[in-house]
């Protein structure tokens, strides 16, 4: 193999996940089963990335981020990304998805009442009685007791982790935000779970010996058998997650993962940002919006969604607005973030 | 790790020691997953199994930084290979703040405790368990009694729930950022560990406070240089977030009432408390003064506590209370905080007995600062000795024998007072004895903040604490400042303080010491301790001609020193010298400068160079003409020393005076021959240097050097002059044709002399009888005066003279200059093959191009990563490759062309001046390889770094090649993806390049361009448009003289194809 590097960052999809060599020895999971195939790109990736139709992708990535990004595909391991807030940490989740044509990116936002089990699967044992009673009581019963048993997988959802292990044939791409904003269980209980690359359901495996397979719905919204309650992934998922900094992680998960460090972007990749979302021209005739964004004081921490913003409205507002107004509006959008006030 | 026998050891366990050596800790799961991505990331197919040497090598260099695999900071070695460790990473490049330093590391030796043990402190603080906040609770759980009750009697399975109260509050642990509280960070440690164990909180953070803008900003990591938030992101409103603020309350965030002004605020609604660690007879002195009194915490959900003080003079009878909001002030004891985990938690509200502080801003009391000579500093030591435990006394006399960086001290500490601990350690440093330091000079970039905070004492101070300290002890705290050195810093650096010990104790035992750089404070308070001691040390006499004083037997030594490098014999001399005894001497003025200045170039003691200074001052002025020009000489030796430690305006006039003396030196008369010639040789080193520092105004100093050579050469007395001279006259010379314009006349006449001059060099080297070789750096300048002097690559002896540069290089183990001599080689070589034609037969080719590519890879391995000049040689071997590939029957990869073009571009900076055209070489890379392999990526890659190649440069000859590139990718891509707007696009770019070649009057490129438009418009217009762009095309290639007839054919034949005639 000629070209080590499979994700580009050239913006424009390709197949080049199919050059990715087998993993190393000790990453290499066997999960059996159907192997599924993932679905289509949906909405939420095209609008962060505003792809507009052939036009080559205009996240460009920089040198470091690039090869880390494939040496994560590479080792099988899950990328760390810290950086301030609008660094683009989540677009990379997204870019790497469109760009290598993996499907939906599986989105996982924490919040501190986060739990791994909320991750990887539901399960609604109230739903499940309740239906069970009213069946009863209208006199529906002596069904087959094995389906009245293989029913519950109508009430077990896989969340976003857990339909990340299924046993595809492409990594699928997962995307935890915000990891920093967890409990301080939530990092230590995840480590394990990537580490084996597979978890159980004991609901189902409970009943395994009557009903062997179990149709679930996943976080996609298609149904996957299950076999055993267990589910091993095949191809291990591209996991990206992101952190603002606010808390240390432990250290056996730093180094499990590979760390990236996102800098505050700049020039160029603002540019390209500014392109993607508003034409070419949009760079020349904004730069200096753009220049104020880059010129701001060390300290102060401003997005660039503050940055796009500020560039739209300025733009609805045409040249009828004098330009007093548009400086003051610009002013009250990209007013830094850890100001009050 | 033992070596395994055999007849070689074995390379895994090599490449283990040698990255533990160079402070990479991994462990074996790290060390493997960066062996097997090391096997990918070469640019050649064949997978090298891991442990081989291949991977040895490109390990370092391909695998990405960041992983925890890759080059960690400048970490030290760990002595023993200590791989379950948790590494530290850093990834390259970045401007990631320097990680805290790993208290793992720190606590090799046991460490006094700080806080009492773990069962009475989780007994202490268990009341908090029954803290509930006030907020509304909304945990829900399945009552399973109440769902079997009401299953048992109803016959309804239905799930009953009720709301749990479960582990709701945090605990946030504020930790003070100010220099002073760094020896308290083992507590904060403890604290921790306490309060998660404790069970009672849901989550326990630390923050570390530092000042931001007007108020206080908070940081989850130490060490400086973090990016901080504002405090008010912390706050609260529904009590569910305790506080606790550990500090000694003596920082500038107390002093002026900002911290007070930030705890009003979180006082009300939160439990709070300021956990302060010093002792009790120091709280006054504090900005937070605590007195004693009664806290009431009233009956229902959390509010403010409030506090009546004791009545003064009485023990239990308490004044009215106090009306602003007060804090709680513990000490880190199991009984207050007991007391306030009872507080905190009863509902029913309660009164205790426990210290508390106002918190408003303190009265300034700012006492004015005692002035900074002898008296003032006795004055200080006085009023420390009465206010100070004993402890801390003894301490402060330890100390005053090491650098004062917080590690040290606390090293120093532990080994002298161990039944101390960080209490003592906090007197020394808030008893007015010590003034925080800024980031001392010397070291790495980060050594400074690394290895801080850095505190000094006050004038004076430490020399009158150094006479209470007796030689043992100043030896012991010496000897572990010098472990400190060895461990953190590596065997590479300089270790002064053991050199120091091990001349103190005179076993003449041999130091083991490096160059690298270490702080300067650890050489200057080495010195001043050897300084103090060595009056005791006896004349010891090691050399047999002892017996005419000091000054012979010092010269003596300094003999020895230049043939044996120990350094026991240069601190031997210069103590001789600075006897009173030899203070007479005529020589004494030139031995000393001269062992000083060999002292600033072995550890670097700022003081050596400014007492030689002083010295060699003193003798240029008086005395016979003789001694004057050696004096000068020496006067000019120091400031060159300095001019090239110093950087800026300083140095430059220091190059520029010890070259105004070198002059003065050698116009006068009645020299002899070493003399003239040591001083026209650091004459012209002393020029070099500072043409490098300001090259505009470089040419009259060069002018000038190359005159005084040139004189000295020609009268040299006695015979031909030494062939170092010849050298250094055509290096002048050489680097005045660089000033010029490249290729004018000028240039080539000054080469030519140039060359001339280094020539006879190398033939009076040759020809003298000791067999001597001429040095590697003579060599190379021929090779590049022969190549300024006439066309590139045309000299006949330039290649022979590089490949003999290449191997003096290696035998003197200068790798730059071997690097750059067989680069040059490498593209010679295949500029005098491509020059000579294609008349040669396959091998000849072969072999030529074979040899080439060796010479440039190993020119590219000698070169770091990221140096400039190997950057530049990325791009020659790229350029080189490429036009390899032309040749009939190409044996290299068309992948290691992108290899090396793409790091080169990733290397360059965006504003350099040939970033432009290495982005375009890089886009023909990737557009050959997608001709050979069909990676369609390879394709978008190469558009996108066209565009970046079009982005970046305004001048118009280079925006129409981008142009013109960019066209035949769009019209690559609209083939390959069948999208009929890339046609569009494609015509749309060419036109543009046609239009842009035209207005910068290249009509190659514009030929070029509007042939491709003909092609794309056959497809998408139609033959008559195609046809008329065709013509267009042909009138163009009539304008370029050197066309290549092939691309000229191409037209006509299209022209001819499509009906029309020519």
């Amino acid at each position: 193999m000629s070209e080590w590097l499979i994700y580009r960052g050239a913006g424009a999809p390709h197949d080049g996940i199919d050059l990715l060599p087998p993993p190393p020895p000790w990453r290499d999971f066997d999960g059996d089963g159907p192997v599924q195939t993932a679905s289509a790109l949906d909405s939420a990736s095209r609008r962060r990335l505003g792809v507009r139709d052939f036009q080559a992708q205009l996240h460009r990535p920089g040198t470091e981020e690039r090869e880390l990004v494939n040496a994560a595909l590479y080792l099988r391991r899950p990328l760390l990304v810290t950086g301030n807030p609008g660094s683009g940490k989540s677009t990379i989740a997204h870019s790497v998805a469109y760009e290598l044509r993996l499907g939906r990116v599986l989105n996982w936002p924490i919040v501190s009442r986060s739990t791994l089990r909320d991750g990887l699967y539901q399960y609604d044992a109230i739903g499940r009685l309740q239906d069970l009673q009213i069946r009863r009581t209208l006199g529906e019963g002596d069904q087959h007791e094995g389906s009245a048993i293989a029913d519950i997988g109508r009430y077990i959802r896989l969340g976003p982790l857990g339909t990340a292990l299924l046993p595809y044939d492409r990594p699928r791409v997962l995307l935890v935000d915000e990891l920093d904003k967890s409990d301080i269980d939530l990092p230590n209980d995840l480590l394990n779970v990537l580490e084996e690359g597979e978890f159980v359901i004991p609901e189902l495996e409970r009943i395994a010996d009557i009903a062997p397979v179990v149709e679930v719905m996943t976080d996609d919204g298609v149904k996957v058998p299950l076999h055993g309650g267990r589910v091993r992934c095949r191809q291990f998922p591209f996991i990206v997650m992101t952190s603002n900094g606010e808390r240390d992680f432990p250290a056996p998960l730093r180094r499990r993962c590979i760390q990236l460090q996102m800098p505050a972007p700049d020039e160029a990749r603002l540019a390209g940002m500014v392109r993607a979302h508003f034409g070419d021209q949009a760079e020349v005739e904004h730069a200096d919006l753009i220049r104020r964004f880059l010129h701001r004081d060390a300290g102060d921490v401003l997005a660039v969604d503050q940055l796009l913003n500020a560039i739209q409205l300025v733009r609805l507002m045409g040249a009828e607005e004098g330009a007093a107004t548009r400086a003051r509006l610009a002013d009250v959008l990209m007013t830094p973030l850890d100001r009050t006030g | 790790m033992t070596r395994v026998p055999g007849p070689r050891p074995d390379p895994f366990l090599h490449l283990v020691e040698a990255l533990s050596t160079a402070g990479v800790r991994l462990d074996s799961r790290e060390i493997a997953d960066a062996l097997w991505l090391s096997r990918w990331t070469a640019p050649d197919a064949e997978p090298a199994p891991p442990g081989a040497p291949d991977a040895r090598r490109k390990d370092p260099a391909k695998v990405p930084a960041g992983h925890p695999a890759a080059e960690a900071d400048q970490a030290p070695p760990t002595a023993a290979t200590d791989r379950d460790t948790p590494p530290e990473t850093e990834p390259r490049g970045s401007t990631a703040p320097v990680p805290a330093p790993d208290p793992g590391r720190r606590t090799r030796a046991p460490a006094a405790s700080t806080l009492p043990s773990l069962p009475p402190l989780q007994r202490a603080l268990r009341a908090l368990r029954s803290y509930r906040p006030s907020g509304p609770t909304t945990d829900i759980a399945l009552d399973v009694d109440a769902t079997v009750e009401l299953a048992a009697s109803t016959d309804l399975v239905v799930p009953v729930v009720r709301r749990v109260r479960g582990r709701t509050a945090d605990l946030q642990i504020l930790m003070d950022g100010a220099p002073s509280m760094a020896v308290w960070e083992g507590l904060l440690q403890e604290l921790r560990r306490t309060c998660e164990q404790l069970g009672a909180f849901r989550d326990v953070g630390v923050q570390y406070v530092h000042p931001l803008r007007e108020g206080i900003g908070v940081t989850a990591h130490s060490g400086p240089g973090q990016v901080l938030r504002p405090a008010q992101e912390l706050s609260d409103a529904s009590g569910q977030r305790v506080h606790v603020v550990l500090s000694d309350c003596t920082g500038p965030l107390w002093r002026d009432g900002t911290f007070q002004k930030q705890l009003r605020r979180w006082a009300g609604s939160a439990p709070l408390a300021v956990l302060q660690p010093l002792p009790h007879r120091m709280w006054q002195r504090t900005a937070l003064p605590a007195a004693v009194g009664l806290l009431t915490r009233r009956p229902g959900p959390y509010r403010a506590l409030e506090f009546r003080g004791l009545e003064p003079g009485t023990r239990a009878r308490y004044g009215a209370t106090v009306p602003h909001p007060v804090v709680p002030v513990l000490t880190p004891t199991p009984a207050a905080l007991r007391t306030w985990a009872r507080l905190v938690s009863s509902d029913a509200g309660l009164e205790l007995r426990c210290a508390a502080a106002p918190l408003e801003a303190p009265r300034d009391s700012v006492a004015a600062a005692p002035g900074e000579d002898r008296e003032a500093a006795a004055e200080r030591l006085a009023e420390f000795a009465e206010t100070a435990s004993p402890a801390a006394r003894q301490l402060a006399v330890q100390l005053s024998a090491a650098p004062l960086s917080v590690p040290v001290m606390q090293l120093v500490q532990r080994a002298m007072l161990p039944q101390s601990g960080p209490g003592e350690l906090a007197e020394v440093l808030l008893g007015g004895l010590v003034r925080e330091l800024d980031e001392p000079r010397g070291g790495d970039r980060d050594d400074g903040r690394r290895h801080g905070p850095w505190f000094e004492f006050q004038p004076y101070v430490r020399e009158l604490l150094l006479e209470q300290l007796s030689a043992g002890e100043a030896a012991l705290v010496l000897k572990h400042c010098a472990f400190y050195i060895e461990r953190t810093f590596g065997r590479g650096a300089r270790n002064f303080p053991a050199i120091v010990v091990a001349h103190l104790e005179g076993t003449g035992r041999r130091v083991a010491s490096g160059s690298g750089s270490v702080p300067e404070p650890f050489v200057y308070v080495s010195e001043q301790v050897m300084r103090r001691f060595e009056r005791e040390v006896g004349y010891r006499s090691t050399t047999p001609s002892a017996a005419e004083g000091p000054v012979a037997a010092a010269t003596a030594h300094l003999r020895s020193y230049a043939a044996k490098r120990s350094t026991d014999d240069l601190l031997e001399a210069l103590r001789l010298l600075r006897t009173p005894a030899a203070a007479d001497h005529p020589d004494r003025g030139r031995l000393y400068t001269e062992a000083l200045l060999h002292a600033w170039t072995e550890w670097r003691d700022p003081d050596s160079l400014r007492r030689a200074e002083q010295v060699a001052r003193a003798r240029t002025d008086g005395a016979t003409a003789r001694v004057r020009a050696r004096d000068r000489l020496t006067l000019a030796r120091v400031l060159r020393a300095r001019g090239e430690a110093v950087t800026g305006d300083q140095g430059a006039g220091d190059l520029d005076e010890a070259a105004a003396q070198l002059e003065r030196a050698l116009g006068e008369r009645g020299l002899d021959t070493d003399t003239m010639r040591e001083c026209a040789l650091l004459h012209t080193r002393i020029v070099e240097r500072r043409s490098q520092l300001s090259p505009t105004a470089a040419a009259e100093p060069l002018r000038r050097s190359s005159r005084l050579l040139g004189r000295l050469t020609q009268t040299w007395p006695g015979g031909p002059p030494p062939p170092e001279l010849r050298f250094a006259l055509g290096r002048v010379l050489l680097q005045r044709a660089a000033l010029e314009e490249p290729g004018s006349d000028r240039t080539r006449e000054l080469a030519e002399r140039a060359a001339s001059a280094l020539d006879s060099g190398v033939q009076d080297t040759r020809s003298a009888e000791d067999g001597a070789v001429p040095p590697a750096r003579a060599l190379f300048d021929l090779a590049e005066a022969y190549a300024l002097s006439g066309e590139p690559f045309t000299h006949p002896a330039e290649g022979e003279t590089l490949n003999r540069a290449a191997d003096a290089a290696r035998r003197e183990g200068e790798t730059e200059l071997e690097a750059l001599a067989l680069g040059r080689l490498a593209v010679y070589r295949w500029a005098r093959h491509r020059a000579a034609g294609h008349a040669h037969d396959v091998d000849s080719v072969t072999q030529d191009t074979e040899l080439a590519e060796a010479e440039m890879k190993r020119a590219l391995s000698l070169l770091r990563p990221g140096d400039p000049q190997r950057v530049e040689l990325l791009v020659a071997y790229g350029r080189m490759l490429l036009e390899i590939l032309q040749e009939p029957e190409p044996r290299s990869t068309v992948s290691e062309a992108v290899h090396s073009l793409r790091e080169a571009v990733a290397d360059t900076a965006p504003s350099h001046p040939s970033a432009a055209e290495r982005r375009l070489l890089l886009a023909r890379a990737l557009r050959e390889r997608y001709h050979r392999e069909s990676m369609i990526a390879d394709l978008y890659e190469a558009c996108w770094t066209a565009e970046e190649a079009l982005r970046g440069t305004e001048i118009p000859a280079p925006r129409a090649q981008a142009l013109l590139e960019l066209g035949g990718l769009h019209r690559l891509l609209a083939e390959r993806t069948e999208e009929r707007g890339e046609w569009g696009i494609s015509d749309d770019t060419y036109r543009r390049a046609a239009t842009e070649a035209a207005a910068a009057g290249d009509p190659l490129t514009a030929a070029r361009a509007l042939h491709g438009r003909g092609e794309v418009l056959e497809y998408l217009a139609g033959p008559a448009r195609a046809l008329e762009m065709y013509r267009q095309a042909r009138e163009q290639w009539d304008g370029v003289p050197g066309a290549d007839p092939a691309e000229v054919r191409r037209t006509d034949d299209r022209i001819r194809h499509l009906g029309g005639t020519r």
